[in-house]
């Protein structure tokens, strides 16, 4: 069943968002081809439209993506939904799975053709590519980030995807917590609300983690511009009151800072809780106007 | 054809004289089989279980017979069909002298009427 | 055997009372009215057999359960309200039916879809509201379900179509299934029942067979409808 959720989901998302698509790389060819035939000022215009496409895919997938969410839930389309015979808890999951898959892609999908105009535009050569990535190596060796080269573009990856999927959690939950029954007379106010409470909470909740938390990356600054990562169970507030007071005390030498890392492996668990008590409210509290 | 139906009486009793107004006039013929309940249910708008209830008086006015194997027919006792007849007669004859005195009609009357429309048209 | 058991069946809104202390018995092999004024719980103790509708108090049972993934796939609804999404077609629509439905007939949809003249390819948006029951009523119709849950099925269309919709539903009958009719248009539809409940104020004011109401009242179900609801309403 699960299966055929994801089926029916992408066959109604996929109406709209590869469009989407194709306009930024119709962009993207118009901009490379009026590039060789020297018509700059169409190549310019072209690249800028391009690039804000680039971006716009993504928040367009988003918005198709929490439209969809509500509107096959809880407009009178949840009459068709939430009597089909699944669990309840499915119809978000199968929603996650596609709405992630969408948003990502538009990431993969921006990036590509951004990299691929760049390649077209300023890499006339394979010995171009090779010079670029030397200067990306060497920035890594001279800041002592190249021991960590394969944990930075890990945690970068993950914490993007994370993000695209927090996102879509705290969605959801807003919009499936402003449609109990409780809240139907506010109408789109519900959701609003929710989400507002939702994110100030989440505000809270994370800054409070950073600053006092005692699970911080300690950053050392020796000379040169080399720095040294270390973990420590410090808090990021006691390191910056520390700093604070010992201003101007100590020299030149080696300056630290703590950042706070606890609010990143909260995540996790904050959003896996969210999205268990948005299935519990689907499952319980359904209520189709 | 919407509008056989009267609204203070039962429903079954009334697709009972439908149904022997169709065996006794005729229009379904001794031995033939009976239209099927969902048919009948179709054709005259009626709930299926009020159909069935309608045939199960047939069969005690032995207008309609249940062979196991085969289905529901229509009797092939001519007397039957006849008294049934006579039946329907008498009570359609019963009406129309009740409304004819409702009119205010006495009896010589309404048989003189009876007899002129006779010679008037082919009735 | 009762194929649903309702007992003691509370809903509240809020602070207003939809539905008050409601209990009820139905067999399958049955078509069973649902009657009463607009607004009065009708459409809300549908929902709530449909699973649409939780938080409520007492026990509602279809087919033993109470409504859940089992009571779904053996129930049928139909709402009043048109839940296909505007760019759906016919045979959109099909394959999410059969696709989750193991007792959607596609070959009965089909004909259907023809018997009634519509499209198959035409987008929901493209079609009139009457087109748009009539391929919502198809859809519940193509399942060969124990339970049918019809909400206003002949609201909003022509007399024609009406007949239609009649004739639709008492082809449907079996007596595996139970069907029932929620309805204002008393008149033209009360030979289909069997038997019928008068809903009042969400309280349960009648539930009796059609024709012991004319032998006991000497009435049709639709007089006596108005006479049970005039004085509600004047009050």
């Amino acid at each position: 069943m699960f299966g055929k959720l994801v089926k029916h989901e992408f066959h109604a998302t996929a109406r709209i968002i590869p469009f989407v698509y194709l306009v930024t790389i119709f962009l993207a060819l118009v901009h490379v081809i009026t590039a060789k035939l020297n018509l700059g000022v169409v190549s310019k215009i072209s690249l800028v439209l391009m690039v804000l496409m680039c971006f716009a895919q993504v928040a367009i997938a988003f918005v198709l993506v929490i439209w969809r969410y509500y509107k096959n839930l809880y407009s009178p389309e949840g009459y068709l939904t939430h009597t089909l015979p699944v669990h309840p808890s499915q119809l978000l999951w199968s929603k996650l799975l596609v709405g992630f898959v969408w948003t990502a892609l538009s990431y993969l999908v921006g990036a590509a053709v951004f990299a691929g105009v760049m390649m077209a535009d300023f890499v006339k050569s394979a010995d171009q590519l090779d010079e670029i990535l030397k200067t990306y190596h060497a920035f890594l060796a001279q800041t002592g980030l190249d021991k960590y080269e394969a944990a930075m573009w890990a945690f970068v990856i993950i914490m993007m995807l994370l993000s695209i999927v927090m996102l879509l959690t705290e969605a959801y939950f807003a919009i499936t917590v402003g449609n109990l029954s409780k809240l139907h007379s506010l109408g789109i106010g519900g959701p609003i609300l929710v989400y507002f409470a939702e994110y100030i909470s989440l505000q809270i909740v994370g800054t409070v983690a950073i600053m006092f938390v005692p699970l911080g990356i300690q950053i050392t600054s020796s000379g040169g511009g080399l720095l040294g990562f270390k973990l420590v169970t410090q808090n990021m507030f006691s390191q910056i009151s520390t700093n604070f007071s010992a201003a101007g005390a100590s020299g030149a030498g080696s300056e630290s800072g703590i950042i706070g890392i606890a609010y990143y492996i909260l995540i996790p668990f904050i959003m896996a809780g969210l999205l268990c008590w948005t299935a519990r409210i689907i499952t319980r509290h359904t209520s189709v106007k | 054809m919407d509008n056989y139906f009267d609204s203070n009486t039962p429903i079954y009793l009334q697709l009972v004289t439908l149904f022997t107004i169709r065996i006794a006039g005729g229009e379904w013929h001794p031995g033939d089989r009976v239209m099927s309940v969902r048919d009948l249910a179709v054709t005259f708008k009626v709930n299926p279980n009020t159909v069935q209830r309608a045939l199960a008086e047939l069969e005690r006015d032995g207008l309609v017979y249940t062979e196991r194997t085969s289905g529901r027919f229509i009797t092939g006792e001519k007397e039957k069909i006849l008294e049934a007849r006579s039946r329907l007669a008498d009570q359609e004859i019963a009406d129309f002298v009740k409304q004819m005195r409702q009119l205010g009609y006495s009896r010589e009357q309404w048989s003189a009427l009876v007899e002129e429309a006779m010679k008037k048209e082919n009735i | 055997m009762s194929i649903i058991e309702i007992q003691n069946l509370n809903k509240k809104f809020g602070s207003n009372t939809v539905i008050n202390d409601l209990s009820l018995s139905l067999d399958a092999g049955r078509i069973v009215g649902l009657l009463g004024p607009n607004g009065c719980g009708k459409s809300t103790l549908l929902k709530i057999m449909a699973g649409l509708t939780s938080n409520y108090e007492g026990t509602v049972m279809l087919d033993g359960h109470s409504p859940d993934l089992h009571t779904k796939s053996i129930s049928s609804y139909l709402p009043e309200k048109t839940y296909l999404s505007s760019w759906m077609r016919p045979v959109d629509a099909f394959d999410i039916f059969a696709d989750f439905y193991t007792d959607f007939d596609r070959a009965k949809a089909m004909e259907m879809l023809k018997q009634f003249r519509l499209e198959e390819k035409m987008p929901t948006k493209n079609m009139s509201k009457g087109m748009q029951e009539k391929l919502q009523l198809i859809l519940v119709m193509a399942r060969k379900s124990k339970i049918y849950l019809l909400d206003e099925p002949m609201g909003g269309v022509d007399p024609a179509t009406r007949s239609a919709i009649l004739d639709v539903t008492l082809k449907q009958y079996s007596e595996d299934a139970l069907m029932i009719f929620a309805t204002h248009l008393i008149a033209d539809v009360e030979k289909i029942f069997d038997s019928v409940i008068f809903l009042g104020f969400g309280e349960l004011k009648l539930f009796e067979d059609v024709d012991v109401i004319r032998e006991k009242f000497g009435k049709s179900v639709d007089e006596l409808f108005r006479e049970v609801f005039a004085c509600s309403v004047s009050l």
